[in-house]
């Protein structure tokens, strides 16, 4: 039971956190239209279709162009719920530091113990995920479906949504959980050093990285980025929504051509499943480690330095 | 129902500790009176399990510290550290809080409301006035019920009738008592609680109210010495029943510098 009083007080307090509303979702969204409007601009069928010989049939250039929209939209998302989430673990990093010193007391005089305060937190972690990436999905569908088609080409059929949502939610959960254990590393790391006035620029570390690698893998370089923490989520997210083929050696957005031409060593997703249980496990353990050390830093230490 | 403390080291800032070799029993309710910076607060952050101890062993009811854990009704304070950092109002605060270690949350908000103000709850923590935010921490306190209520400067920033309201809530709490606190007006009103001063993170006493307000201070070794108090400097101060400046002259413990320095 204590395991949901936790995770109940940490996804209002989340849910009621502006930061949150604004961060995680509102300027995310921003960014799709973005990506809908400003930086998709070129992307047009009178554009697209000066690219295939003339006598093409037209349904097969429907086909490729219902294709290439559904890769186009699925990279815009796999990096804004990308970035969702480690905008959350900015706001995650401050729960914890702070959490250190009450947590002390909790787990002597009451009901919660450091497993259940920390499975509930968690919980409510994944779960604020849950809501910003249900809300920024719901927009992607909508605004990238529209951009593309229209109102009056607007079929059911032709909506852009998640091809695999099993796929993407199991993504969410797991990013959820690492994006967690990476913040739970951070906020304790601060405690163990005793610099809690470096807590500021330490907490936008997850978001930092997360923009730097995630940029890199989406339009710059392939290769071995896309294992990093940040890029499995984003690439994993691409996979599943648009069930494309991933190319270990191309950035993201490019993935989907050397796929069609048969180019370039195919990436399995059960290999980066594997990398992602694998930081996560990293991680957790870190943060198990951080916090046994944490309980010799003095109160005064932490709060003051 | 004891707590005892046995050569405690605890807390630590640039280098040194701030408790420095504690002894004392708890049997019942206490006041723990001294002057700002002396460990009170560091005292209390240690029984509540927030401050390492780094030396002595504290004992609960005939408990190590180290080894209590999920102890709901034990021991409870109005530290706001105790709390977790939230945007939420202090009801959901309070609600959670006091569901996690099996307290009274009607009693609280009637607390709240009847010595504060009735939008309280609806407000955010960080947006209360300093002392409707003493009245939030020392009603949790309280609603806490439980066997031994940690009080760290409970009357701070409270207006006169707000003092003398929430001094007769705590006096008229079931649970042992433990209170700081720097100023000396409350000793006439708890007659039968038991004093330690605390100076420059070493204990003495215990003391009845009486007794010490009947003491006096005195920068000499006079006739008639009932404590003497080491200070960092080297020096001692003495509380003695014949010559020096009266406590009960002395409105803030704050002001024991001052004296010794007028004396």
């Amino acid at each position: 039971m204590a395991v949901g009083r936790v995770c109940r007080f940490y996804l209002r307090s989340i849910l009621s956190d502006m930061n949150f509303w604004g961060w995680s979702v509102a300027f995310l969204i921003f960014w799709l239209f973005m990506g809908a409007y400003v930086y998709g601009a070129g992307v047009t069928m009178e554009e697209f279709i000066k690219q295939f010989p003339e006598g093409t049939p037209r349904t097969i250039i429907d086909e490729a162009w219902n294709k290439y929209v559904l890769y186009y939209t699925a990279s815009w998302y796999g990096s804004i719920a990308l970035f969702s989430m480690s905008s959350l673990a900015v706001g995650l990093i401050y729960y914890i530091y702070y959490s250190t010193i009450p947590i002390r007391y909790l787990i002597k005089y009451s009901k919660a113990s450091v497993s259940k305060f920390y499975a509930g937190f968690t919980l409510a972690a994944i779960t604020g995920i849950m809501v910003s990436v249900v809300i920024l999905i719901a927009t992607t569908t909508l605004l990238f479906s529209y951009r593309f088609y229209g109102v009056g080409l607007l079929k059911l059929e032709n909506l852009i949504v998640p091809k695999s949502p099993v796929g993407v939610l199991a993504t969410t959960i797991a990013g959820g959980v690492l994006m967690y254990f990476i913040s739970s590393t951070v906020a304790l790391l601060v405690v163990v050093l005793k610099k809690p006035r470096a807590l500021g620029l330490a907490s936008f570390l997850p978001y930092v990285l997360s923009f730097g690698l995630g940029m890199a893998g989406l339009i710059a370089t392939g290769g071995s980025i896309h294992f990093s923490p940040f890029n499995i989520i984003l690439v994993l997210n691409y996979h599943y929504y648009a069930n494309a083929t991933l190319v270990l050696d191309e950035p993201v957005t490019l993935m989907w051509r050397s796929a069609m031409e048969g180019t370039g060593q195919v990436l399995e997703p059960g290999t980066l499943w594997l990398a992602l249980l694998g930081w996560i496990a990293l991680f957790a353990l870190i943060s198990i480690a951080l916090f046994k050390k944490q309980k010799g830093v003095s109160l005064e230490q932490i709060v003051s330095g | 129902m004891t707590i005892k403390l046995v050569d405690i080291y605890a807390g630590y800032r640039r280098g040194d500790f701030i408790l420095k070799g504690v002894d004392m029993e708890i049997t019942g309710d206490t006041i723990m009176l001294g002057p700002n910076g002396s460990g009170k607060t560091t005292l209390m952050r240690t029984l509540l399990g927030i401050s390492v101890s780094k030396r002595g062993k504290i004992i609960i009811d005939g408990v190590d510290i180290d080894s209590i854990k999920g102890a709901p009704g034990l021991l409870s304070g109005n530290l706001p550290e105790l709390f977790m950092l939230s945007r939420l109002p202090v009801k959901h605060v309070a609600k959670f809080y006091l569901d996690l270690i099996g307290g009274d949350y009607n009693y609280f908000e009637e607390l709240v409301t009847r010595i504060g103000e009735k939008g309280v709850l609806g407000k955010k923590f960080y947006e209360l006035s300093a002392g409707l935010k003493t009245i939030v921490l020392d009603a949790l306190a309280l609603a806490s019920k439980a066997n031994y209520v940690l009080l760290d400067e409970p009357f701070e920033s409270l207006d006169p009738a707000r003092r003398v309201a929430m001094l007769n809530e705590i006096v008229e709490s079931k649970s042992v008592k433990i209170m700081s606190t720097h100023t000396t007006w409350l000793l006439n009103s708890l007659g039968d609680w038991s004093v330690y001063l605390m100076v420059e993170g070493l204990v003495y006493g215990p003391l009845k109210p009486r007794e010490l307000l009947d003491l006096k201070v005195s920068k000499k070794p006079v006739g008639g010495i009932v404590l003497s108090i080491k200070l960092r400097s080297g020096g001692e101060v003495y509380l003695t029943k014949t010559t020096g400046t009266p406590i009960s002259g002395i409105d803030s413990l704050d002001k024991l510098y001052e004296v010794l320095t007028w004396q």
